[in-house]
């Protein structure tokens, strides 16, 4: 079954008038036979929230990957923040990935160092506050942390930056539903003010009353890009519009 | 930032090579306690004894800094590799550096243990096979000579240029061409390095990657095989010596100006395969810096 890929609208060509997070254009990326992602072109505007929904293996992380810079085998032009992908684009995104990724040498102290040391928008005081509220010792090495805590530390060290861009690949991804509010709150709460959030999740009803915008991706293509505002207008939820797009996309080949 | 990168780097790499240092420190220590035993107290066992184990804690020093090597080099590329394209070069690859300065730090970092695991085996090699042959000989022979560091060294000179048919060169010609070999080692073991990193990331970049392990290794013998045999070609064709004298390093193209060099006490040393070396190296940088940039991807 053929899925409309602009049941909402695609973004538009040309809005010179308006400033964007992300600036995407025909971006195709394929795992050898696997096409990941398939000739994709999309618009964010600046200072939203953005949910990045999609069923497994869509590409979400993916995407992510290439907004952070962590892949280049792509075809296409993808801009974040209005510039091409390298130090300029890094120094202003912040990555959330969705596994954790400090050595295991590192004591929570470490880490913070470490981003002090290369992100200029670091905050350092607020990080080992965090740390305190979180119960993190500053002297614990990562490799006897859990994974919760390492997720943890992860999170505040992200959020303690002012970065203008925050990519956020499956914050909620393995937590209990109780953490999911307090996480939900660290982000909302810490993000700078203006600044563009794009979160990609699963958990589209626990989320989507904190969504400015919405991505959804599947089959390689872009399902919904638009507003929530505009989604709204169709009387239905985001969970309802996901499962109603969506449904068509997981019929993979 | 190229300061904290190579920091980084360092403390990096120290985390995983420490281990082996304190290993050949502790055997270090035994091995100087074992010198510092009186063993004559025991009489004539306690020499023969002495000796014995004067050998075995030089043998066991030894193996150590050679292992110290290995595992170094393993620790040093196993680092690059899991702080560059494993879950950890999701932080690495995102920091607002330069590929060149991430790679140039790694590089600084990687090769510094490296030739530092180098330094020790030759220092442990060289200092117990002294060692061993001053004790032995004032033990066998009781000649007071060799107790005489100096006097070992300039009498093995001697042997060997007399092996050789050439005249011996003095200490100081030998120290000046000691300390050339010294650069062009340390060169060659910073291509070594690189080389390496060179094909880590190549592994890391598809269509390369579908090899795996094994094209890791393929990659980085490619790459020396490529080397080495542009290096080899090069020196043949263009010959450039320095002739060491006590006083002077001299350039020269000229084989018999070595020949010379060598009859005369002097030294020479062709740094044609070092300057090619080099050059290479630069190539090498520069495509796998390319290579970060433009095609290697982070799979965790």
């Amino acid at each position: 079954m053929e899925y409309q890929t602009t049941p909402f609208g695609a973004a538009p060509e040309k809005a010179p008038e308006r400033r964007y997070a992300f600036k995407v254009r025909n971006l195709s990326k394929d795992y050898g036979a696997h096409k990941v992602l398939d000739d994709i072109s999309f618009d964010i505007p600046e200072g939203k929230i953005v949910g990045l929904l999609g069923p497994n293996g869509c590409g979400k992380t993916t995407l992510i990957k290439i907004l952070a810079g962590l892949i280049h085998d792509y075809t296409g032009m993808v801009k974040v923040g209005g510039k091409s992908i390298g130090i300029a684009s890094k120094a202003s995104t912040a990555l959330l990935p969705d596994s954790t990724y400090f050595p295991d040498r590192f004591k929570t102290i470490d880490c913070i160092n470490y981003f002090a040391d290369y992100f200029k928008d670091f905050n350092k005081i607020k990080a080992i506050e965090f740390s305190s509220e979180f119960g993190l010792d500053l002297n614990q090495r990562i490799k006897t942390m859990s994974k919760g805590m390492q997720e943890k530390l992860q999170l505040l060290v992200v959020m303690s930056r002012a970065a203008d861009i925050y990519l956020l690949d499956e914050p909620l991804g393995g937590v209990d539903p109780a953490a999911r509010s307090v996480i939900m709150d660290i982000i909302m709460s810490n993000y700078k003010e203006n600044s563009t959030l794009l979160l990609s999740t699963h958990l589209v009803n626990d989320l989507e009353h904190s969504f400015d915008h919405v991505l959804m991706l599947g089959k390689g293509k872009v399902l919904v890009n638009t507003g929530i505002e505009t989604l709204r207008s169709t009387g239905k939820s985001v969970e309802e519009i996901f499962k109603e797009v969506i449904g068509d996309a997981w019929e993979v080949d | 930032m190229l300061g904290k990168l190579i920091k980084n780097s360092l403390k990096s790499n120290a985390s995983s090579v420490y281990n082996t240092y304190i290993a050949m420190g502790i055997i270090g220590v035994i091995m100087l306690i074992l010198m510092l035993v009186d063993w004559t107290k025991w009489g004539e066992r306690g020499v023969g004894t002495g000796l014995a184990i004067k050998v075995a804690a030089s043998a066991a020093l030894c193996i150590t800094a050679f292992i110290g090597v290995i595992l170094t080099f393993v620790s040093v590329f196993g680092e690059f590799e899991r702080s560059m394209y494993s879950r950890e070069g999701q932080l690495t690859l995102t920091l607002p550096v330069k590929s060149s300065s991430l790679l140039l730090a790694k590089w600084f970092s990687g090769s510094f243990w490296v030739i530092l695991s180098y330094t020790a085996l030759c220092i442990c090699a060289f200092g117990s096979m002294l060692y061993l042959i001053r004790h032995s000989m004032g033990v066998i022979e009781d000649n007071a000579d060799y107790s005489n560091i100096y006097y070992l060294v300039t009498e093995m000179v001697r042997q060997l240029s007399d092996a050789a048919g050439i005249n011996a060169p003095s200490l100081k010609v030998i120290g000046n061409l000691a300390f050339l070999y010294s650069i062009s080692g340390a060169i060659r073991a910073c291509v070594f390095v690189l080389l390496v990193y060179f094909a880590v990331t190549l592994s890391h970049v598809r269509p390369f990657s579908k090899l795996g392990k094994i094209g890791k290794i393929l990659y980085f013998f490619a790459g020396f095989f490529v080397v080495q045999t542009l290096s080899s070609l090069v020196t043949k064709l263009i010959k450039i010596y320095v002739i060491v004298s006590e006083t002077a390093f001299t350039l020269s193209t000229s084989d018999a100006d070595v020949r010379l060099a060598w009859d005369n006490g002097f030294g020479a040393f062709s740094i044609t395969s070092v300057y090619i070396t080099t050059v290479l190296a630069v190539v090498v940088f520069l495509l796998t810096t390319l290579l970060i940039d433009r095609k290697v991807n982070v799979d965790s």
